[in-house]
C-alpha cells in the first residue's frame, strides 16, 4: 500500500485540535490517521470500527516528533490488517500495537520535549538576539536610532523561524520513513541519531550565545553614563536581581514571580 | 476604532491557534507576535522590545504533557494594543498584559476540561461513523478563535477605559516603580535563558 506522506504530515498539524484533559491528542492523532484506516478496512468494516476505537486511547507525544509514531503505528496497522482473520494472532498483535504506540510516543514526548521546546525554542530567540545586536538594535534600551532598522528585524526574525522550523520540518519528514522502516532493535528508527549529543551541543551554543547577548547587552545599557547616585542604585538593583533571579531557580519559581515582586517592592519603596 | 480592535482580535485569535492547535510554527511566539502587532500599529520598535521581554519573562514555561503555560500571546499583544488604543503607558500595559495572559491559562483549561467532558459523547460517534474527526477538530478550533477573540475583546473594553479612568491619579512614584520593574525583565529574562541552556542534570 502506496502511503503518501506528505499528506499525513499535513494532517499531523492538527494533532492538538481536539486537545483534552482525558485523552489529549487522542482525537488529533485519528484524525491524522483516518484516510490511511478508512483506505486499509474499506473491505472490512467491523475491523474499521475496531481501528477507530484503538485509535481514539490515550494519546500525548511531541507533535514536532509525531511522524515518529506515526510512521510505526502505520505500519502495526498493516500488519493488524493482515491477520484479521486469524482471532489469536490478532489479539496478541493488537497488544503489540498498543506497546509500539505507548512506547514511541512517550520516548519521542521526552526527546522532542528536550530537543524542540528547551533547547531550539529559547536558541532561535538567542539567535534572533544576537542578530539585533549585530546590526546594532539594542533592543533591551528606551529608544533607537538605527537606519536600517526594518532590514535587521526581518532577518531576525527570519533567523528564528528558520531555525526552529528547518530541523521541525526534517524530523516530521524523516521521522515518518524511519517510524514506517524502522525495527524494534533500531527503535522504529529512533536510535539511528544520537539525540543527546545534538542536544548538548545545541545547548552549549545557546549557552555561549547568551552570555555574548548579556554581556553586549550590559555594555551597551551602561554605555556612557556617568557615576553618579543615580547609575550606582541601578547596578545594585539590577545586580540583586540577577544574583536573585539565579538563586530562585534552585525551587524552580518562574521569572514571572520575580518580575511581580519587583512591581510590588518597587511600588512600596517609592511610596514609602 | 472599534473594527480595528476587532480587526486586531482576529488576527491574534487566528495567529494564536498555532500556539497549541494548529501547525506550531512558533508564529504565535511573542517575538513575531509584537513584531507584526509593533509594525501594524506603527512602532516596530516597541513591538519588537515587548515580544522580546514576553519572551524572556515566559522563559521557563514549557507546554510539556498536560502543562498549560501562562499565554505569551495574549501578554504581548494585550500589551501593545493596550498602548495603542488607550495610550496607556507601556510599562502599565505590559503589567496588564502579564495579568491577562495568566488568567488566560484558566481560560485555556477550562477549554480542555470542557472537551475532555464531552468526549465520551464524541469518541462514540466517531466510532459509529456519525461524524468524521475532521468536523470535530474544525469545530474545536473555531471555538477556541472565539474564545481567545472574545477574551482580547473583553480584556481591552474592561482594563482600557479603567486604566484612561485612573491615569490622572496614578502618582508618579508608582509610574516609576513599573517603569523600573519593566526594565528588569530582559535581565531576569536572559539569565533564565542562560540557565535554560544548563547541560546538568536537574538534581531531586
Amino acid at each position: 500500500m502506496k502511503i503518501n506522506k506528505v499528506k499525513y504530515i499535513f494532517r499531523s498539524l492538527f494533532l492538538q485540535g481536539f486537545w483534552n484533559s482525558r485523552k489529549m491528542q487522542n482525537v488529533g492523532m485519528l484524525f491524522t490517521m483516518y484516510p490511511y484506516l478508512l483506505e486499509l478496512y474499506s473491505a472490512t468494516p467491523k475491523f474499521l470500527k475496531r481501528a477507530i476505537q484503538r485509535n481514539l486511547e490515550t494519546f500525548n507525544t511531541n507533535p514536532a516528533m509525531v511522524s515518529f509514531c506515526l510512521g510505526a503505528v502505520m505500519r502495526q496497522e498493516q500488519v493488524l490488517q493482515k491477520v484479521h482473520n486469524n482471532v489469536n494472532t490478532f489479539y496478541e498483535q493488537e497488544k503489540e500495537w498498543v506497546i509500539i504506540r505507548s512506547s514511541v510516543a512517550s520516548t519521542v514526548a521526552s526527546l522532542g520535549d528536550r530537543l524542540f521546546w528547551s533547547t531550539l525554542k529559547p536558541l532561535s530567540l538567542v539567535l534572533a538576539f544576537t542578530v539585533l545586536y549585530l546590526g546594532q538594535v539594542y533592543c533591551l534600551n528606551d529608544s533607537v536610532q538605527v537606519e536600517n532598522l526594518n532590514l535587521m528585524v526581518i532577518c531576525a526574525l527570519a533567523f528564528a523561524f528558520f531555525t526552529y522550523n528547518i530541523p521541525v520540518l526534517i524530523t516530521r519528514y524523516k521521522g515518518f520513513t524511519l517510524g514506517y522502516e524502522g525495527t524494534e532493535e533500531t527503535f522504529f528508527g529512533l536510535t539511528k541519531l544520537n539525540w543527546n549529543k545534538i542536544i548538548t551541543v545545541l545547548k552549549t551554543i545557546g549557552q555561549v550565545l547568551t552570555l555574548f547577548v548579556f554581556v553586549y547587552g550590559l555594555y551597551f545599557y551602561f554605555e556612557g553614563s556617568v557615576i553618579d547616585a543615580d547609575i550606582i542604585t541601578k547596578v545594585i538593583l539590577l545586580s540583586s536581581f540577577i544574583i536573585l533571579s539565579v538563586f530562585i531557580k534552585q525551587w524552580d519559581i518562574p521569572n514571572i514571580y520575580l518580575y511581580l515582586a519587583s512591581v510590588l517592592v518597587f511600588n512600596i519603596v517609592t511610596l514609602f | 476604532m472599534i473594527l480595528q480592535l476587532a480587526g486586531f482580535c482576529a488576527l491574534i485569535a487566528l495567529l494564536e491557534l498555532d500556539t497549541t492547535y494548529v501547525g506550531q510554527f512558533l508564529i504565535s511566539r511573542p517575538l513575531f507576535i509584537g513584531t507584526i502587532i509593533g509594525a501594524l500599529t506603527g512602532n516596530l520598535f516597541l513591538g519588537l522590545q515587548v515580544g522580546i521581554f514576553t519572551e524572556l519573562i515566559y522563559i521557563d514555561y514549557m507546554p510539556i504533557g498536560g502543562a498549560i503555560p501562562p499565554s505569551g500571546t495574549i501578554t504581548a499583544a494585550l500589551t501593545l494594543l493596550m498602548n495603542y488604543f488607550f495610550k496607556m503607558d507601556i510599562y502599565f500595559a505590559f503589567f496588564v498584559g502579564i495579568v491577562c495572559g495568566q488568567m488566560f491559562a484558566f481560560v485555556e483549561r477550562y477549554l480542555r476540561n470542557k472537551r475532555g467532558k464531552i468526549l465520551e459523547h464524541v469518541e462514540k460517534k466517531l466510532v459509529d461513523m456519525k461524524i468524521t474527526p475532521g468536523k470535530v477538530i474544525f469545530k474545536s478550533i473555531l471555538i477556541e478563535f472565539i474564545a481567545v477573540f472574545v477574551f482580547i475583546a473583553l480584556s481591552m473594553i474592561v482594563f482600557g477605559p479603567l486604566f484612561a479612568y485612573l491615569h490622572q491619579d496614578i502618582s508618579d512614584k508608582v509610574h516609576v516603580a513599573f517603569k523600573f520593574a519593566y526594565y528588569i525583565v530582559p535581565w531576569v529574562g536572559l539569565c533564565g535563558l542562560l540557565l535554560s541552556f544548563s547541560t546538568k542534570p536537574k538534581e531531586d
